[in-house]
């Protein structure tokens, strides 16, 4: 008999299988990709932050222990977003923004010549993959959202939880402490998570991101403002009842950076123009969900896919 | 109808009915049904289930009960409490099945399945609560007008069928084989033995024992917690029960309970398993799944 009172993660093994990367042009942004497994349906992840973080910094690799299990059911793929993980910075200053985001997403599904996917967006990523969604939506055959304080139109706790790192940016300690923070368990941030973190920081291309959002101070006078002009447009289009594909919302019941009521505001709000929403809070779970309790979050997202896959 | 076995056994001194069928490899999953014998205004039993079960017998062997005073099942031979009727379901679980079985419950079927689940949790390998105002907090609760004038006579065909549907966020789902079904539990031993009209509900003996047996619950909550892993399955346009209310079910749980989910459906009432199938059925099996991936 199996105990299913104390499982312990066997995740972390996946990790070592996720595949290198590989580039595609898009739109002459040099944009890193992982691509796993085959199969008529397509799962995009797309990961959270913004370009130009020096605290910590996200990547593809972020989704491995999710994307390997699922990619023996699914073909995933895994992005790098624009002036992140590995791949090129905005060509043009004017491009620091979310609609640029937004828009490298969807020339990447255009470029990569997908069917319609179901595409998985994490905390910023979920904003994103919102907009793609509703922008977009001959991309998109459903959507997940996971953990999104951008998306949500309550208050967003996330600057107030990770404000002023109590390390020197850009370090090892630095970044540890902010995803510990972020998480319901310090111990799920593992040294192998951290030593790709560090990687994406050393990169030069990802610092010429950094440059320009804190040293030219971008990040302030552009995309900040930018994205809160954005976001009040995207939170209209939801209530005018843009968003028509199946919706299922994801959240850590544990977040600190965006508690589980705003995952319950955004339900009511998807909810109220798409039937096919769900809401779906996991216990012990901080922002990463998903890697706080893959094997629970694959199984939803996987029948959820099979749910709502074409039908021929 | 996939091939269900029909079952009429002396479980625990009471003459019981239930099916058992389907196949799989993981553990048995057992349902067990809502309505409250003589307190609510539809008579329960496996019949609620509708559709769902071949579904489930796909991938899940089954068994489906009807409790205590329910269907073709007789009344508990002493009081009908909660206590009882979850004695009951530990004994048939004794009878069916060597190994734990996930347990679910609609309902005050889903407070049957968490008391069995705070008495006996070696049984269970996991815990669903779906829709069940009887497991959720009552706190000085505003009454609930949903059911105020059913017509009469209570629990005919016409009467059922109103209840339904005034319990429902689309009627669609009421078939002639759910009316047909209820109509017929109405007229079995289980459901004559507490059907009395002119009694008030606050006189009757499971009213009381569901208002103890949530404060004993709350009080495990506290302290041990419960003991296996639990989701919740709520929907949003339930009449008698609130999404608020789902919530706190769940955060009493999540106190101490690890492997805890909170899943709400949209569009359905107080039946998601016959509103809303595909989501009701894709959730359920996640968590379970879920749950095998993380032990292997």
């Amino acid at each position: 008999m199996v105990n299913l009172n104390a499982p312990a993660s066997a995740a972390a093994s996946h990790a070592s299988a996720f595949p290198p990367k590989t580039f595609i042009d898009v739109k002459g942004i040099r944009t890193a990709y992982h691509d796993l497994g085959q199969g008529p349906e397509t799962i995009v992840f797309i990961y959270g932050g913004n370009f130009g973080g020096s605290d910590a910094s996200s990547s593809a690799a972020v989704w491995s222990i999710n994307a390997v299990p699922l990619s023996q059911r699914f073909r995933v793929i895994v992005p790098d977003k624009l002036g992140q993980g590995y791949t090129g910075v905005p060509l043009r200053d004017e491009h620091y923004t979310m609609s640029a985001v937004v828009a490298h997403v969807a020339d990447f599904i255009r470029a990569m010549n997908l069917p319609p996917v179901h595409i998985v967006g994490h905390s910023r990523g979920g904003f994103a993959s919102a907009r793609v969604a509703m922008q977009f939506p001959e991309l998109v055959r459903s959507l997940t959202i996971v953990s999104s304080g951008t998306l949500s139109p309550g208050v967003g706790t996330n600057e107030v939880t990770l404000a002023s790192p109590p390390f020197q940016p850009g370090t090892r300690e630095c970044a540890r402490w902010v995803y510990e923070n972020y998480c319901y368990k310090p111990d799920v941030v593992t040294e192998e998570w951290i030593d790709i973190v560090m990687d994406v920081l050393a990169q030069p291309e990802y610092q010429k991101g950094v440059a320009k959002m804190v040293g030219e101070k971008l990040s302030t006078r552009l995309f900040l403002p930018d994205l809160a002009r954005y976001k009040r447009e995207t939170l209209a289009w939801i209530n005018d009842g843009r968003l028509q594909r199946p919706s299922q919302i994801v959240w850590g019941f544990n977040d600190r950076t965006v508690v589980a009521e705003r995952g319950v505001e955004m339900f009511n709000m998807v909810s109220a123009h798409e039937r096919r929403t769900t809401l779906n809070l996991v216990n012990e779970a901080g922002h990463f969900v998903y890697r706080e309790h893959p094997e629970r979050f694959n199984e939803l997202l996987a029948n959820f896919v099979n749910l709502y896959s074409a039908r021929g | 109808m996939a091939a269900f076995e029909r079952h009429h056994a002396s479980i625990g001194g009471v003459e019981t009915h239930y099916l058992t069928g389907g196949k799989g490899n993981g553990p048995v999953l057992m349902l067990l049904h809502g309505g409250s014998p003589g307190l609510s205004p539809f008579c329960g039993g496996t019949h609620l289930w509708g559709g769902i079960l071949d579904r489930l017998a796909e991938t899940r062997r089954l068994i489906v009960p009807d409790l205590l005073g329910s269907g073709e099942t007789g009344p508990a031979s002493g009081l009908l409490t909660i206590d009882a009727m979850a004695e009951h379901i530990i004994a048939l679980i004794e009878a069916e099945s060597r190994d734990p079985v996930h347990l679910l419950g609609h309902d005050l079927g889903g407070l049957v399945a968490l008391w069995v689940a705070i008495t006996s949790p070696k049984h269970l390998a996991s815990l669903t609560i779906v829709s069940s105002n009887a497991a959720s907090p009552t706190g000085d609760g505003v009454e609930n007008l949903s059911l105020i004038s059913p017509p009469a006579p209570l629990w005919s065909a016409d009467s059922q069928g109103w209840a339904y549907d005034r319990l429902s966020y689309s009627h669609h789902h009421i078939d002639e084989a759910l009316i047909e079904a209820s109509v017929a539990a109405a007229g079995k031993a289980g459901h004559q033995a507490y059907a009395k009209p002119d009694l008030p509900a606050s006189d009757s003996d499971l009213f009381t024992s569901i208002m103890r047996t949530k404060s004993r619950f709350f009080r495990v909550g506290r302290e041990e917690g419960v003991q296996v892993p639990t989701q919740i399955i709520w929907a949003k346009n339930d009449p008698l029960v609130s999404v608020d209310h789902g919530v706190w079910l769940y955060r009493i749980i999540a106190a101490k309970q690890r492997a805890a989910q909170f899943h709400l459906i949209n569009r359905s009432g107080s039946f998601p398993f016959r509103e809303q199938p595909d989501e009701f059925l894709r959730l359920l099996l996640a968590f379970e799944d879920g749950l095998m991936a993380e032990a292997a």
